[in-house]
């Protein structure tokens, strides 16, 4: 008999239909679950064969995969001009617990303790018995310190991975850059003022900071406020055609790393919150403005031998000379009286405009949000005008007098602070504007670099380059008046004057003198020194060959100037 | 009761199943390849970041300074010392060679056979300081 023999059996009738009916259910049942069969072999095989052995090649690609997370942002850089990062976001891990599945939260206290001898006892030991889900118990620790906690293999002590801000530079710029909350928010500097972006962005902020000069001029400053027992200190560096800061101090300084323990001293910012009466450095603006405002030449000569009194006001000269001085004179050896005269020559609305044009009288529109309102006279008299001329009774920030001097110098182009490096630099020139006429822009060089050469600021000279500045001694008001003791002695330089290029500004707050300086804390003594040897360093960090003077570039202004060979000289006669 | 064209059928419809899977089982593949490779890059570039941070970290000015000093004897070049043009024009004579304070140590290592510098002992007294200490270190 054959096995597969199949006996048909034909039905007729009416049973028929419904034979063939179940029968076609039936092969339909058995096709469908011989279909599912299949695809469950055919999975099962692929699971068990086919793709354990393709992931077989790459384990540890799953212990890697987690790294991916695509909807992760990071924190975008701060990096100054040449690249060099000041912050960036980097990993790091945090240990938390849950505190449920801690078995010996003693024990644990203990072996936590030996890694990290800072972790409090107590409070840790109440967290880990607090029997809660999620507790912190440290944040961002060193991959050492991960290391370790792994190997004592305690049940319920886990990580986080976190994004955590690192300042390579610490402190170096810590006023600009600001600093960073512990849950990525900016609390200071650009990191607050550009929270928004920087949170949003992934481009690096590019800074136009220059870090090797903002290390020179904290440096320097640093320097003299040892020297000097100084409260504290501020400087900057600016470009003077582009309003570029390459660098920018305040002393005393902070740890951005440390910031909620700042204290108010450290973190307030000199160079661009603090408003100070910076005394004879606005000289330079009350100058500019008698050149520019007014018919006035070299030649003219000021009376300065008694003081000027106007109503309860006395304007006295620092270093009384008893004689007429010409207007160079009066600009070098820093005359109070002379500057006075000055300002009256120009007059009150022309002085203010002068003042207001150049950025004066309101704050600067600075990237960072501390910047401070500057203190004008109000209401603004005649007296106002007299003592603004050579810089009492107004407050301005650093930052103004370095970008006010700068437009001066640079040829008489107002330019504007700022710390974001941008690419519409070059069409700064065409939507310039003018606050001083190249000719008294050439002036004020002249004068400025007379400075140095015959008059206050000698200092400040380097040898090789042609550096011009005008020193500042202000007494800081106290109570019921100045204080004598307290001063703010300060200097700011440009060079090269044959074509200026950079500025550099150094404030000092209450210098005391020292024996080397006779006692002095002037502007002269404290600040010219300070910026020459910035000057000094930057030059060779900036590759700036020395140009050396040919013929003097305070040139035909000699003329108008007596030194003191000649005074000497004139006095014998006089008594012969 | 089996005519050719149905086994035909079938036998395409097998075929293409057969493809069908192959090719969806390379694309897993080469979409876990993918996979590694960019979480490789990942890693790659989070140690960049990190690595790039900590050159910026000990190549700051101060601690520069402080090196070069230190182990070269080397100081700023002052204005006076590169300030020739105002003399006679010429170019001065080469400076002899500052000779280290300390001599850099040579050893050689196993397996490499060459010589291989190791940094100088006095740099690793000086920076006591470690990187991780500042990326890590706050509660």
């Amino acid at each position: 008999m054959k096995p597969f023999y199949k006996k048909r059996i034909f039905i007729t009738g009416t049973q028929q239909t419904n034979l063939e009916q179940a029968r076609g259910r039936l092969i339909l049942i058995g096709i469908f679950f011989m279909v599912a069969y299949v695809l469950v072999v055919a999975r099962a095989a692929d699971l068990s064969i086919i793709q354990s052995f393709s992931n077989n090649i790459n384990e540890e690609s799953i212990y890697n995969g987690s790294t991916i997370k695509k909807d992760f942002k990071v924190r975008a850089d701060i990096v100054d001009r040449n690249g060099v990062i000041l912050a960036r976001s980097l990993k790091t891990s945090s240990l938390f617990a849950d505190a449920v599945l801690v078995r010996d939260p003693v024990m644990v206290t203990k072996d936590l303790q030996k890694i990290f001898p800072s972790l409090p006892y107590g409070p840790t030991l109440q967290k880990l018995q607090s029997q809660k889900r999620f507790v912190w118990l440290k944040r961002n620790i060193t991959p050492e310190e991960q290391s370790k906690i792994l190997y004592l293999g305690h049940p319920g002590l886990d990580f986080k991975e976190e994004m955590n801000r690192v300042y390579p530079q610490g402190a170096l710029a810590a006023h600009l850059v600001g600093a960073n909350g512990i849950d990525g928010q900016g609390l200071a500097g650009l990191e607050s003022s550009f929270d928004g972006l920087l949170s949003k962005s992934n481009k690096p902020l590019e800074l136009t900071l220059d870090v090797r000069l903002q290390h020179v001029l904290k440096r320097e400053i640093l320097t003299t406020i040892n020297k000097f027992k100084a409260k504290g200190g501020a400087g900057i560096v600016m470009d003077v055609e582009t309003g570029e800061v390459l660098a920018a101090v305040s002393l005393p300084d902070y740890d951005p790393y440390n910031f909620k323990n700042v204290k108010d001293n450290q973190k307030f910012n000199r160079f661009s919150q603090g408003v100070y009466e910076l005394g004879s450095a606005f000289k330079v603006f009350s100058t500019a403005a008698m050149l520019e405002k007014t018919n006035s030449n070299m030649g003219q000569s000021f009376d300065v031998r008694e003081p000027i009194t106007i109503g309860r006001f006395k304007i006295r000269d620092y270093h009384p000379e008893k004689r007429r001085l010409s207007l160079p004179e009066v600009f070098i050896h820093s005359s109070n009286i002379g500057s006075a005269m000055m300002g009256r020559s120009v007059g009150t609305d022309d002085l203010k405009d002068f003042y207001e044009d150049i950025g004066l009288l309101s704050a600067p529109d600075f990237e960072i949000s501390e910047v401070g309102n500057p203190l004008i006279p109000n209401p603004w008299n005649e007296v106002s005008t007299l003592t603004a001329s050579f810089g009492h009774g107004i407050a301005v920030s650093p930052l103004q007098l370095i970008s006010a001097t700068s437009s001066i110098v640079n040829g008489g182009v107002l330019v504007k602070p700022k710390i974001i490096k941008s690419l519409e630099v070059k069409k700064r020139k065409e939507a310039a504007f003018r606050v001083v006429s190249p000719e008294t822009s050439h002036r004020m060089r002249q004068l400025l670099r007379l400075v140095v050469t015959q008059g206050t600021g000698s200092k400040a000279d380097v040898s090789g380059y042609i550096v011009g500045g005008k020193t500042g001694t202000a007494e800081k008001p106290g109570r019921g008046g100045y204080d004598r003791e307290k001063l703010i002695s300060s200097f700011i330089g440009v060079f090269p004057m044959d074509k200026p290029q950079y500025a550099v500004f150094v404030m000092v707050d209450e210098p005391q003198g020292t024996k080397a300086t006779y006692g002095y804390a002037t502007g002269g003594w404290v600040g010219a020194p300070t910026v020459q040897r910035i000057i000094s360093s930057m030059v060779s960090i900036l590759n700036i060959p020395p140009s050396g003077e040919k013929q003097k570039f305070e040139g035909s202004l000699m003329r108008y100037v007596k030194t003191k060979e000649q005074l000497i000289g004139e006095q014998k006669i006089a008594t012969h | 009761m089996f005519r050719f064209s149905g086994i035909l059928c079938l036998a395409i419809a097998v075929l293409s199943g057969g493809l069908l899977f192959k090719t969806s089982q390379s694309v897993q593949r080469a979409e876990q390849a993918l996979f590694q490779v960019n979480s490789k890059v990942e890693v790659e570039r989070e140690s960049l970041r990190i690595l790039t941070a900590e050159w910026d970290y000990l190549n700051r000015p101060e601690r520069l300074e402080k090196l070069t000093l230190q182990n070269l004897g080397m100081d700023e070049v002052g204005t006076e010392k590169t300030n020739f043009i105002e003399g006679d024009g010429s170019v001065p004579e080469p400076a002899i060679p500052v000779i280290p304070q300390v001599k850099p140590q040579y050893i050689s290592i196993q397996g490499q056979g060459s010589l291989a510098k190791v940094e100088e002992k006095t740099i690793q007294n000086t920076e006591n300081q470690n990187f991780s200490e500042i990326v890590g270190g706050q509660e």
